[in-house]
């Protein structure tokens, strides 16, 4: 492996983090947002 | 000196000083990025390099003298090629072809000292030889390949009758043939060394081998294409069942094209044996195809010596690629699921990248380069600078939710409140490192003094930019920090903290640690200085270069060459029977140690021409008795050779020679009796018209650096943790809090040194820096720990609540980063480089020691003895440091 092929790598994978992250933490905020809507709709 | 911590004075210096970097956070941050920039661009100049003399004591005497004769008598950069056939002798047509063959081509290779090649098929190995009318006159071995049956039993003959031959250069069993070449030391390119010998001397001989001599490069014009022509073919070999004739080129194997020897060796060498491969013969005017069936081949060649062992570690420098690739994408992952956010995960790669530009670009600016032996050195202050940034992002999101989810002032709380335990970890670290100065060797000076700067170097990223980066990236989710506080890994620190503060706990805590402290100073007692085996510690004991260098000692006995000179007075004094007979009383003397295979001197050379000018008469084979005897002996021997080959035995004004031992291995303890023995010697016969200085070779350099080792290894310990205890000593303003500090360091040491022992590691010039850069390792875990029992007791007053408090919070941070850091070190043991693993694997066990003694131990040792420079803090009561400093500041 040389250089620029692990820097290739290990800055896809931060960027894969970070969107996965992202996703995760937006998914949690709209379930969130949804469970708060339906009990204030109670 | 009045015992306190860090005053809420200065602490509102921090906090202003915190509000200010965010005030400026634009020409802050442009400044950093633009000398990164520099740094950055540098950084990438950066070669992997190795430059044999930085790796030498060059103030030792022994250096100098190997430095004054390196050149004339052969240096520490030898090359032994063994050449050993599997069936029958090497007196056969083919296999002499080869072996001159690749003396030949050994001479060709880049940096070689065409004068100090020690070869049955080199000019410079010469036999006496009568001639009509009784003259004598020293021809060498081979004149050129032989021809026939005839000419090798012709070299046969002569082999069997040169003293300074059979059983030097040639095996007693006649299977073997060594090849010997010494390297100038100002060329040595270990890679190109590498390649050339691989390519050009190994590949065509043995794997890449039909039965067939191709014509190699024209040494007069290296730089034009010579085509793989045919120049002999030998009888029963896949060449000559192919069909394959004189004159014939060579130009393809199996429709690829082979442009020269090397590439039709490669080709060749790449298929199995019993394989038919198809050759395209230009042969006249067309173009024709052989098919040939490869075999297996019939010798094997064994290489062994420093430059090549040095173009192996080049040739796993990849490795490191792969190991920093897993161990970066693994600590994100870690610390992403630690901190339940990507912000965790990149703060501390911004930090580390930002570091490593700093660090990497000042090597080239100072002209350094990186040897790949130390790259695990670079990996660790990285790793260091990643360990503090886990601090603070800890911290951080601590703060945020102490203050309402304020970011602005949840970044100045935690840059004001880590920042001491920030600066005194690394400064630690950075002076500590600075103690490797004291070995008089250039590349450690060089090293600790790189290591020293990126450490420093730390601060730019963690104190100066952290606030500002923190300004830049939008806050986390509080239900994130809060995530980050609840899960199993809080559960298990905060059950074991209990148990650990308990009665029970502190009673097998101190125990524990107190037997780990009396076992590991009885194991260390074994440590090793230089190197524990014959083979080298650097690469794997099963690795081709091992294999190659124990099959080389089997059959030749020694290969690791002891130059001792014999410094003449005057002119002619390698003349003077006295001097020349001391000369052989020494070798008789030291030839009986068991790790000295064999000796040469000039004096055998005297001896067998004496013999050999009366008729082979062995009683004749002596030191003639007087000097003008000698003289005409020697007259005879090197009449017909140049200057340049006989400056190889003695100075062309005869004043100086040298006795060359060629040792059986290099571990430490043998070494330094050997030497000890030829200091007894040196000391029982003094020369009235020479002296013998030690001491030039391998053997020779290797014991001046054991010795600056020894000398200064303990005084480096101690300095190593003198200079922490300074630093703690400000930080804290006691004189006992080092004691508490440097406990958890102490105990570590003394296990490592006691693996060391134990794994039979031995403390030489590369395992010496990164031994001496982990004394301070975990201090900056003690320091964590104990500014945040400090925090605490200000506010709660109660000692055990301060340490509880400490460890489930700071605590908890140091957990992670230690086992983050223990992991990703402990990749290293994958490394087909040994050194590397073995360095990886030991900094893993050290980092793990100084975190769990850090976690236990320490807190402990300050439940039960209630320090002072603690104690103070409880004297009254206060509101949470960092909100009340920060309502100051505020205000």
């Amino acid at each position: 492996m040389t250089l620029w092929e692990s820097v290739t790598i290990v800055v896809l994978f931060s960027i894969g983090v970070i969107v996965a992250d992202e996703v995760i933490h937006a998914r949690r905020r709209r379930r969130r947002e949804r469970e708060q809507a339906a009990r204030e709709g109670h | 000196m009045s015992s306190g911590t860090t005053s809420e004075q200065d602490k509102r210096a921090l906090y202003w000083l915190g509000e200010r970097l965010i005030d400026y956070r634009h020409p802050v941050s442009i400044l950093v990025i633009i000398v990164t920039a520099i740094f950055g661009y540098w950084s990438f100049q950066l070669q992997l390099a190795t430059s044999f003399g930085d790796l030498l004591p060059q103030s030792h005497p022994f250096v100098q003298i190997h430095n004054k004769y390196a050149g004339t008598f052969g240096g520490a950069n030898n090359i032994q090629l063994m050449v050993e056939v599997k069936d029958g002798s090497i007196f056969t047509v083919p296999t002499l072809a080869r072996i001159y063959k690749i003396t030949e081509e050994m001479d060709r290779v880049y940096g070689v000292n065409h004068n100090q090649i020690d070869s049955i098929g080199h000019r410079s190995t010469r036999y006496l030889r009568a001639q009509s009318g009784g003259t004598l006159r020293a021809e060498p071995v081979m004149l050129g390949v032989p021809k026939n049956a005839e000419d090798a039993a012709a070299i046969k003959r002569i082999v069997h009758n040169t003293e300074s031959i059979y059983g030097i250069l040639v095996s007693l069993d006649d299977r073997a043939a060594l090849v010997r070449a010494n390297f100038i030391e100002g060329r040595l390119d270990y890679r190109r060394i590498f390649t050339e010998m691989n390519d050009n001397v190994i590949a065509p001989f043995s794997k890449g081998w039909i039965g067939a001599l191709i014509k190699g490069r024209d040494p007069l014009k290296p730089e034009q294409q010579a085509p793989a022509v045919v120049e002999a073919v030998y009888r029963g070999t896949p060449a000559a069942d192919a069909g394959l004739k004189v004159g014939d080129t060579i130009v393809t194997v199996n429709g690829r094209p082979v442009a020269d020897r090397a590439a039709l060796a490669a080709a060749i060498a790449g298929e199995k044996a019993g394989t038919t491969v198809t050759l395209g013969l230009k042969r006249g005017g067309g173009v024709e195809e052989a098919k040939l069936t490869t075999t297996a081949p019939d010798l094997t060649i064994y290489v062994a010596g420093e430059p090549r062992l040095y173009g192996y570690v080049y040739s796993y420098a990849s490795d490191v690629f792969w190991i920093l690739t897993i161990t970066y994408c693994l600590e994100w992952l870690l610390r992403w699921m630690y901190f339940h956010d990507w912000r965790g995960a990149l703060r501390p790669t911004l930090t580390g990248v930002i570091a490593a530009f700093w660090g990497l670009g000042f090597v080239h600016l100072i002209g350094f380069a990186l040897d790949p032996l130390i790259l695990v050195m670079p990996f660790l202050i990285t790793a260091r600078a990643v360990s503090h940034a886990i601090q603070m992002h800890d911290r951080y999101y601590e703060e945020y939710e102490r203050h309402d989810w304020n970011q602005r002032k949840a970044i100045v709380a935690a840059f004001a409140e880590l920042f001491v335990p920030t600066l005194s970890g690394i400064l630690t670290d950075a002076f500590g490192v600075l103690v490797i100065m004291l070995v008089p060797v250039v590349m450690l000076r060089k090293l600790a003094i790189v290591a020293s700067w990126w450490i420093l170097a730390i601060t730019i990223a963690e104190l100066l930019l952290n606030p500002i980066v923190y300004y830049y990236l939008r806050a986390p989710d509080p239900e994130v920090v809060m995530a980050r506080d609840r899960g199993w890994y809080r559960r298990t620190i905060d059950r074991f903290t209990d148990w650990n503060l308990s009665q029970a706990g502190k009673v097998t805590t101190l125990a524990f640690w107190l037997a780990v402290a009396i076992v590991g100073a009885f194991l260390m007692r074994g440590l090793i200085v230089g190197d524990p085996t014959s083979a080298s510690p650097l690469v794997w004991q099963d690795s081709p270069y091992n294999v190659s260098h124990a099959h080389i000692q089997d059959k030749f006995g020694g290969v690791e060459p002891l130059i001792v000179v014999a410094e003449g007075k005057d002119r002619d004094a390698m003349k003077d029977p006295d001097v020349l007979r001391t000369m052989e009383k020494f070798q008789r003397y030291l030839e009986r140690d068991r790790d000295v295979g064999y000796s040469f001197s000039l004096v055998d050379i005297l001896r067998s021409v004496n013999a050999v000018f009366h008729e082979l008469e062995p009683k004749w084979g002596v030191i003639p008795n007087s000097a003008r005897d000698i003289a005409q002996t020697f007259f005879i021997f090197f009449s017909g050779a140049p200057p340049t080959e006989t400056a190889k035995y003695v100075t062309p004004d005869y004043a100086t020679a040298h006795v060359t031992f060629f040792c059986r291995n290099h571990k430490g303890e043998n070494i330094a009796r050997i030497i000890k023995r030829c200091q007894e010697f040196i000391a029982a016969h003094p020369m009235e018209k020479a002296t013998f200085k030690l001491a030039g070779g391998l053997i020779g350099v290797l014991a001046a650096a054991n010795e600056e080792l020894v000398r200064n290894d303990l005084l480096m310990n101690l300095l190593g943790f003198g200079t922490i205890y300074v630093i703690v000593l400000f930080t804290y303003r006691s004189w006992a809090a080092g004691f508490y500090l440097l406990a958890p360091l102490i105990i570590s040491n003394l296990l490592i040194n006691a693996v060391m022992a134990v794994w039979g590691i031995g403390v030489n010039i590369n395992t010496l820096p990164l031994v001496t850069v982990g004394v301070g390792f975990g201090i900056d875990y003690g320091l964590y720990i104990v500014s945040r029992i400090i925090e605490e007791i200000q506010v709660n007053g109660d000692l055990d609540l301060s340490i509880r408090e400490a460890l489930v919070t700071s605590g908890k941070a140091v957990s992670f980063t230690a086992i983050c850091m223990v992991m990703s070190t402990a990749l290293w043991c994958y490394s087909n480089i040994r050194f590397d693993a073995i360095m990886g694997g030991l900094l893993a066990i050290w980092m793990f020691v100084s975190f769990v003694a850090s976690e236990t131990l320490m807190p402990v040792m300050i439940a039960y003895f209630r320090p002072r420079f603690i104690m103070k803090q409880a004297a009254r009561k206060r509101p949470h440091p960092a909100v009340a400093a920060s309502a100051a500041a505020a205000s």
